[in-house]
């Protein structure tokens, strides 16, 4: 639970910041700390409802339709976890693993707005998904950090 | 069941999205509350980020230039540290004379705010200001710099709202163009905008300032939009339509209008 929390707390904290300091990436940089998130959050076997609230607050924080986040995000959350089931992948497979999903997300994503706003389709940038997985790079690395100095806060010492 | 729990999120998300488009859901009160809890640490790191910016182009930058001369008295650093201050004081004094040159101009009630942060959501540009409801923004009201239209007000908070850019997928807005008053709809792409049903018989050209024309019920009439930067014509459509590149420059934007009352 307070592991959950903990990771909840850090993936918005993430959005907060990015969302101040969006402005100095550009539009060439962006990237996606909610979906490298995601990503993390099933890699490390976080629960469903930690990743589901954590995307809802980006879908709340966004200014698109309502919805369209959450759903992108979590299904591709879904297939993650049952690749992840079939096979354990170690850290070298997180960039190409990042990149496909963010990929497949957005491009989710696109045809969910579609769907809600009659927008007319468009391919999503491949370089979002490109330094998305960069990102993570930095990401994954700098959340075990986090998560490992934090964890006697959730972990109880053995008598 | 672990596996019926992980179906779980996809099916709340499932649930939501149907719900937001039906209407069902009110996605105002939903958005105005995640306003105003992300409102104070928005508005601290923003804070923050303005206070190292600031430092890091105006001194340290200025700094590492002029490393060769070391041997600068200290009395010389001071006055340096003190003309950096000066300046981007002076510069934020300039943008804020505009503001307030623009502000006597026109015959609107205007609020002033500022900049506080951009969505999450790296595919939307929507953007956070640091007033709300508090300050009498509502939704719908239009946001405008010197340089002309910026966007509308898409949900507010108490203290914060969030504003949908002209440049934004989905934003639409009645406009003319200024030499030929030509009409059409300018509707956004993501980073310009795309100018809609034009007559094909209109004399068109490249450059040509878009201007709004108040019929759209949002945006006062006869404010600057963009320019057009490029015809496009399709062979069989039954209008032309054109390229926009807005006046207002989104990735410099630090202070906004709203326009309260018209």
């Amino acid at each position: 639970m307070r592991r959950d929390g903990l990771f909840l707390l850090t993936g918005w904290f993430y959005l907060v910041i990015f969302s101040v300091l969006r402005g100095i990436l550009g539009s060439e940089f962006l990237f996606d700390p909610l979906m490298v998130m995601v990503i993390y959050g099933v890699w490390k076997g976080y629960s469903p409802e930690a990743i589901l609230l954590l995307v809802l607050a980006g879908d709340l924080l966004g200014g698109g339709a309502l919805g369209i986040q959450t759903l992108s995000k979590t299904s591709m959350a879904l297939i993650l976890q049952g690749l992840l089931s079939l096979t354990r992948l170690s850290f070298l497979w997180v960039f190409p693993m990042v990149l496909a999903f963010s990929y497949l997300g957005f491009l989710f994503q696109e045809l969910l707005g579609r769907l809600a706003s009659f927008w007319f389709f468009r391919f999503p940038s491949f370089k979002l998904a490109l330094f998305t997985a960069l990102s993570s790079l930095l990401i994954f690395p700098l959340n075990d950090y986090i998560f490992e100095k934090l964890r006697p806060l959730y972990v109880k010492k053995l008598p | 069941m672990p596996k019926r729990r992980s179906l779980l999120p996809l099916v709340i998300g499932l649930i939501l999205f149907s719900l937001s488009r039906t209407g069902v859901l009110r996605e105002e009160m939903m958005k105005g509350f995640s306003l105003s809890l992300l409102f104070p640490f928005q508005k601290a790191f923003s804070y923050f980020y303005r206070e190292i910016r600031s430092l890091f182009e105006d001194y340290v930058f200025l700094l590492n230039v002029k490393e060769e001369n070391k041997r600068l008295k200290r009395e010389l650093e001071r006055l340096k540290m003190e003309n950096v201050l000066l300046r981007e004081e002076k510069r934020e004094a300039e943008r804020l004379r505009r503001l307030l040159e623009l502000k006597e101009a026109i015959k609107f009630k205007v609020i002033v705010a500022r900049l506080i942060g951009e969505s999450p959501d790296p595919q939307s540009r929507t953007f956070y200001i640091d007033k709300g409801s508090l300050e009498g923004i509502k939704k719908g009201m239009a946001v405008i710099t010197p340089e002309g239209i910026v966007g509308k007000v898409l949900f507010t908070g108490p203290k914060s709202s969030l504003i949908l850019p002209i440049i934004e997928r989905g934003a639409s807005l009645s406009v003319m163009l200024e030499d030929s008053g030509t009409r059409g709809i300018l509707e956004g792409q993501g980073e310009r905008c795309l100018l809609r049903y034009l007559p094909p018989e209109e004399p068109i050209r490249e450059g040509e300032r878009v201007l709004t024309t108040g019929l759209d019920g949002v945006y006062p009439k006869g404010f600057p939009v963009g320019y057009i930067r490029r015809i496009i014509k399709k062979s069989g459509a039954l209008f032309l339509e054109a390229e926009v590149e807005p006046s207002v420059r989104f990735e410099r934007l630090e202070e906004v209008m709203v326009i309260k009352e018209g």
